[in-house]
């Protein structure tokens, strides 16, 4: 297999499965089948590109050329490898969860609800292998289209409301503040091609590149940068299925990889020139992430406080692509993958939950380790992980992005990191800790049978992805390295 | 011997793209309403026909058409040609579609409708291709009349009142073109187009007077903001037929007429100034302006129109900017207006039975698919989705906006789009997220199949910006094409 | 083609551009349908006295004075319609009659 042909795979599969999965609708085996198959399908052609990758390779491949001089084209790099590779192999756990919730909880329209977060893996397969600003936005678009009937799926006036306030956010931003920094940087580099180094590097003064970064950060809604983050405590009425897309395979990290991306192929070290942006982004975020996770210790529906809670995390990818250090990136790069799998692994453990007891509340959550010990098993070590406790994912993101930060002489930064990991212990340690060890719960519950092998091992699985990230640290910052020192 | 005839076509195509409408209008009146549509619906396949062969022959190439000489003053510019092609194409499809409305008259007035479609058309596209200002006034009050007469015979009583706005409009406007007329005349001492861009003109400000009054008096005709006044009583309970006229034909007719005088006005030396602020005003204004009507509209038919106010300011930026890359825009940018509006309009048409509420569209996903899928279509064009052709016609006015200088082209490119955002997405949101309430008739018989082309199309041109190479390349040709000597 | 004299024809261009201006105001202001095709056929006539005080040539006159009247048949056709339709040609009943179908929407 060429990697031109597993690119293609890697876009096309998604798509091919939502077709299918609408197509085998009935019967529902066969539908999981075909979702499960889509999705181990894109896994294994992300994983032969990260191979490619890590052997010198590369591909690339046009689809059309829209625009004059400007191609919807995509292109094998390594921080597009590594995020595809990472989403789609969670994207095969998602599957296998999504098609025992929807069994579990006899979910309306399952298999329209499947296409859909297929639909939005192709999007994002398509937003991390972009070869170009305009292919990024094309995707980007896609993702929210795609994404906006997943949030709607309930059908009733709230999931409508949210699903308007999705879109009218998204776009709004995308169209009102991405698009014109587009213009101007197709104006100012005569190219809209991402290029490691930066397409703005040496192009741009400091006045436009201050304006630039904001309008790029600000534009990448899905990155829930304040005040552009209400679609995500909004859009948590969606089902488990969708919410696992929305805050861990999809959304959020298509904005967490459009920020590494803006960060690292279009300024590059143009980012240094934009010192005023870069520092009062940094408080934004920083602020935001604190203000994330203590507005996540208020909510008592689980699905809010695991979107305030996924919103903290990827708050952190912003903060270490603007400290415009190779550290920095790495961090950055490191978090998009360590909250993805912990985020992932939270998400469908409380969707296993739900659809086992009917509980979403906080307060329920007591003793519910003792009756469903390997899903909660996973929900500790993810939590773990979310709030940076070593040996797990999450801890050697939080600890590059204070060593960066304070690397790049932003003390405050690298505190305001420190404090929001708290803030983070603070609204899911005690939950874990509450569910595994407090008396278990005398009443029934919706399923007295418990768990089915497809609901609970997904989390378990997610888990372990969560302490596999502890071997790759040291790979993965040679892996990565091209985007910052790029060939000359 | 066929071949002959067939050469002799082609080098008459302008002359016939226009007589072709008319002639079967002529013979449509005539006829009970099936068979006249069958006429109606030749005749104007055979003029999208002769229209698209002219086009390719000469737009892709960029070679003027060889003989135009017609004893009636034609002028087959670039602009004239792709604009006409275009409009020849809608009105066909508009035509065939029409099988699916003809009981929407008594049968004798079927067929006078059907007939006043095709004069509609062929009005529109003689003004199009009119040598001079003579030509143009009249073949555009031809087509205006025409349109408000086919508005009157709607069923419904609501869509008289809208007549007469549109009659009220149009008869000021008229007045407007004549008067504008006569300063051009006394100002350049001829009214013929293609010595303006050439000729020494002696009274520049009463030349520029009078460009500006025509100019005003079609773009009153276009329903550009904030001269549309009259469009939301017209658009609002028009007949399934005449709002696909008003919208398809109409409405863009007269922006293609506005396009091209521009492109003739906008290189003489002495006026071009001022009707390049003259429309980049009346442009700007109509895209903001547009687009706030667009977002408060609780009717699918105004909202359309409304749009198409905003995408047709659009297109004015384009055309203001003077240079062939701004008119090569203004072009593409009129085909992705042409494309959502029959593609919304169409889709309400033929999907909700041409009901005029937004209401009537919710559930419209299930019960209609083409026709959601043509709704959808033109939303995400309307959005300025990439890959659309919506995206690909304002792209095309930043391209020609920066390289002038115009920065601020941009701004109004993002607020069509923001605006559309709104709009477009409560479109799709009705169409495919919300449950119809109570009992929906749908028509069962065979000929609502009859709007299944003009659906289809639609959805077909409006991913035209995945692959517009040729589409790029024709608009290029039309703009070198422009103004030149006859 | 009679010449006029330059004062007299800027004071008729005058004249009939205020006719124009009249015409137009009436076809736009006027709530009685009658009164609007009036409005329009008076603004029809101020353009084609305009015209001949710009000294138009005679094609344009014909022109104009045929679109005029053409205007003029149409006014009065609806203005019949109407008259069938709502019983009366007052433009504020069109309106609420056809508001009781449908609530107006809010200006731009």
């Amino acid at each position: 297999m060429t990697a031109e042909l597993a690119l293609f795979i890697v876009l096309v599969a998604p798509v091919a499965q939502a077709l299918l999965v609408i197509a085998l609708a009935r019967p529902p085996g066969l539908r999981d089948v075909a979702h499960i198959a889509g999705a181990l399908t894109t896994a294994l052609a992300a994983l032969y590109l990260v191979g490619v990758v890590a052997d010198g390779g590369g591909a690339r491949i046009v689809l059309a050329r829209p625009l004059p001089q400007v191609d919807l084209a995509f292109v094998v790099e390594p921080l597009g490898a590594l995020m595809a590779a990472t989403l789609a192999l969670l994207g095969v756990l998602h599957a296998a969860h999504s098609a025992g919730v929807v069994r579990a909880t006899h979910e309306r329209s399952p298999a329209r609800l499947m296409a859909f977060m297929a639909l939005a893996a192709a999007a994002t397969m398509a937003i991390a292998f972009s070869a170009n600003l305009f292919t990024f936005f094309v995707a980007y678009q896609a993702l929210i289209l795609a994404v906006f009937p997943l949030v709607a799926h309930r059908g009733d006036e709230g999931a409508r409301k949210a699903a308007r306030d999705f879109l009218a956010t998204l776009l709004t931003a995308s169209v009102g503040l991405f698009l014109p920094a587009m213009v101007w940087t197709y104006a100012l580099a005569g190219a809209l091609e991402f290029q490691a180094g930066g397409m703005l590097a040496g192009r741009v003064d400091a006045v436009t590149a201050n304006i630039l970064l904001v309008l790029y950060v600000l534009g990448l809604a899905m990155a829930a940068t304040p005040p552009l983050h209400r679609w995500l405590a909004a859009s948590s009425s969606a089902p488990y299925p969708a919410l696992v897309s929305i805050q861990a395979l999809a959304v959020l990290p298509a904005g967490a990889i459009g920020v590494l991306k803006i960060g690292a192929f279009v300024f590059g070290p143009a980012l240094h020139e934009a010192q005023s942006a870069t520092r009062a982004l940094i408080v934004l975020v920083g602020v935001g992430m604190c203000a994330a996770a203590l507005i996540a210790l208020s909510r008592q529906d689980i699905r809010e406080r695991l979107a305030y809670s996924a919103m903290a995390q990827v708050l952190a990818v912003t903060m270490g692509t603007l400290l415009a250090l190779p550290a920095g990136l790495f961090a950055a790069a490191l978090q998009v993958v360590a909250f993805a799998c912990a985020s992932a692994t939270l998400m469908m453990a409380a969707g296993t939950t739900a659809a086992v007891t009917a509980r979403e509340k906080v307060a329920d959550y007591a003793g519910l380790g003792r009756v469903m010990p390997w899903t909660f098993a996973g929900f500790a070590i993810a939590s773990a992980s979310m709030i940076g406790l070593p040996p797990f994912a999450g801890a050697w993101a939080k600890l590059w992005l204070i060593t960066a930060s304070a690397g790049a002489g932003l003390i405050w930064a690298a505190a305001l990191a420190g404090i929001a990991a708290i803030l983070t212990f603070t609204h899911l340690g005690p939950l874990a800790a509450h569910a595994l060890a407090a008396r278990a719960p005398t009443d029934a519950f919706k399923r007295p049978d418990g768990a089915s092998i497809l609901l609970a091992a997904p989390v378990v699985l997610g888990a372990a992805a969560t302490l596999l990230l502890l071997l790759l640290a040291d790979p993965l910052a040679s892996f990565l390295s091209p985007i910052w020192t790029p060939a000359s | 011997m066929i071949a002959q005839y067939l050469a002799l076509a082609q080098l008459h195509a302008p002359l016939l793209t226009m007589l072709i409408p008319l002639c079967g209008a002529a013979l449509a009146i005539l006829l009970p309403s099936r068979a006249a549509w069958a006429v109606a619906a030749t005749a104007a396949l055979a003029a999208a026909l002769v229209a698209v062969d002219a086009a390719l022959r000469s737009l892709l190439p960029a070679e003027p058409l060889t003989a135009t000489i017609e004893g009636v003053m034609l002028y087959a510019d670039g602009i004239a040609i792709y604009t006409a092609a275009l409009l020849a194409v809608a009105l066909a499809l508009v035509v065939v579609g029409a099988g699916a409305f003809l009981r929407d008259f008594p049968a004798p007035i079927a067929s006078t409708a059907l007939a006043l479609s095709l004069c509609a058309g062929g009005g529109w596209i003689g003004a199009l291709f009119a040598r001079d200002l003579l030509g143009i006034f009249a073949a555009v009050e031809f087509a205006w009349l025409a349109t408000v007469g086919l508005l009157a015979l709607s069923a419904e009583r609501g869509a008289l009142n809208g007549a007469s706005r549109m009659f009220v409009a149009g008869g000021v406007s008229s007045a407007m073109f004549l008067l504008g007329l006569g300063l051009v005349h006394h100002g350049v001492g001829a009214t013929d187009l293609a010595v303006l861009p050439m000729t020494q003109i002696e009274a520049p400000r009463l030349a520029a007077a009078g460009i500006g009054l025509v100019l005003l008096s079609v773009a009153l005709k276009a329903g550009v903001a904030p001269l549309n006044f009259w469009i939301g009583a017209a658009y609002g309970r028009a007949s399934r037929l005449s709002v696909l006229v008003l919208g398809g034909i109409g409405a863009i007719g007269a922006l293609c007429v506005v396009v091209r005088l521009a492109s003739f006005a906008l290189p003489a030396p002495a006026i071009g100034e001022g009707v390049s602020i003259t429309l980049a005003m009346l442009g700007a204004s109509s895209v903001v302006i547009g687009s706030v009507q667009a977002v408060g509209a609780r009717n699918v038919l105004r909202l359309a129109a409304y749009a198409g106010s905003a995408q047709a300011g659009v297109a004015l930026l384009c055309a203001a900017l003077g240079s062939p890359a701004g008119f090569a825009a203004a072009v593409v940018q009129t085909l992705a207006m042409l494309v959502t509006t029959l593609a919304l309009l169409g889709g309400v048409a033929f999907g909700a039975g041409g009901a005029a509420k937004l209401e009537a569209l919710d559930g419209l996903g299930r019960r209609s698919p083409l026709a959601s899928a043509a709704i959808t279509a033109s939303a995400i064009s309307l959005m300025g989705a990439p890959l659309t052709i919506g995206f690909l016609g304002r792209w095309r006015l930043v391209e020609a906006g920066v390289g002038a200088g115009w920065w601020w082209a941009a701004g109004a490119v993002i607020v069509t789009s923001l605006a559309g955002v709104f709009y477009g997405g409560r479109l799709v949101e009705r169409v495919y997220f919300r449950r119809v309430s109570g009992a929906v008739q749908t028509a069962s018989e065979i000929w609502r199949f009859a709007g299944a082309p003009l659906l289809i199309a639609s959805v077909c041109a409006t991913v035209l910006g995945l692959a517009p190479d040729w589409l790029l390349r024709a608009a290029d040709g039309a703009a070198a094409l422009m103004a030149g000597a006859p | 083609m009679v010449t006029l004299d330059p004062l007299v024809a800027r004071l008729l261009l005058a004249v009939a551009v205020a006719l124009l201006m009249l015409g137009a105001v009436t076809a736009w202001t006027s709530a009685n349908v009658i009164k609007r095709v009036v409005g329009v056929v008076l603004a029809c006539l101020g353009a084609l006295g305009g015209l001949a005080a710009l000294g138009a040539p005679h094609a344009v006159l014909v022109l104009g004075a045929g679109a005029a009247l053409a205007q003029l048949a149409m006014g009065v056709a609806l203005a019949v319609r109407l008259q069938e339709a709502y019983g009366g040609v007052e433009a504020a009943e069109f309106d609420q009659a056809d508001d009781v179908d449908e609530p107006a929407e809010p200006k731009a």
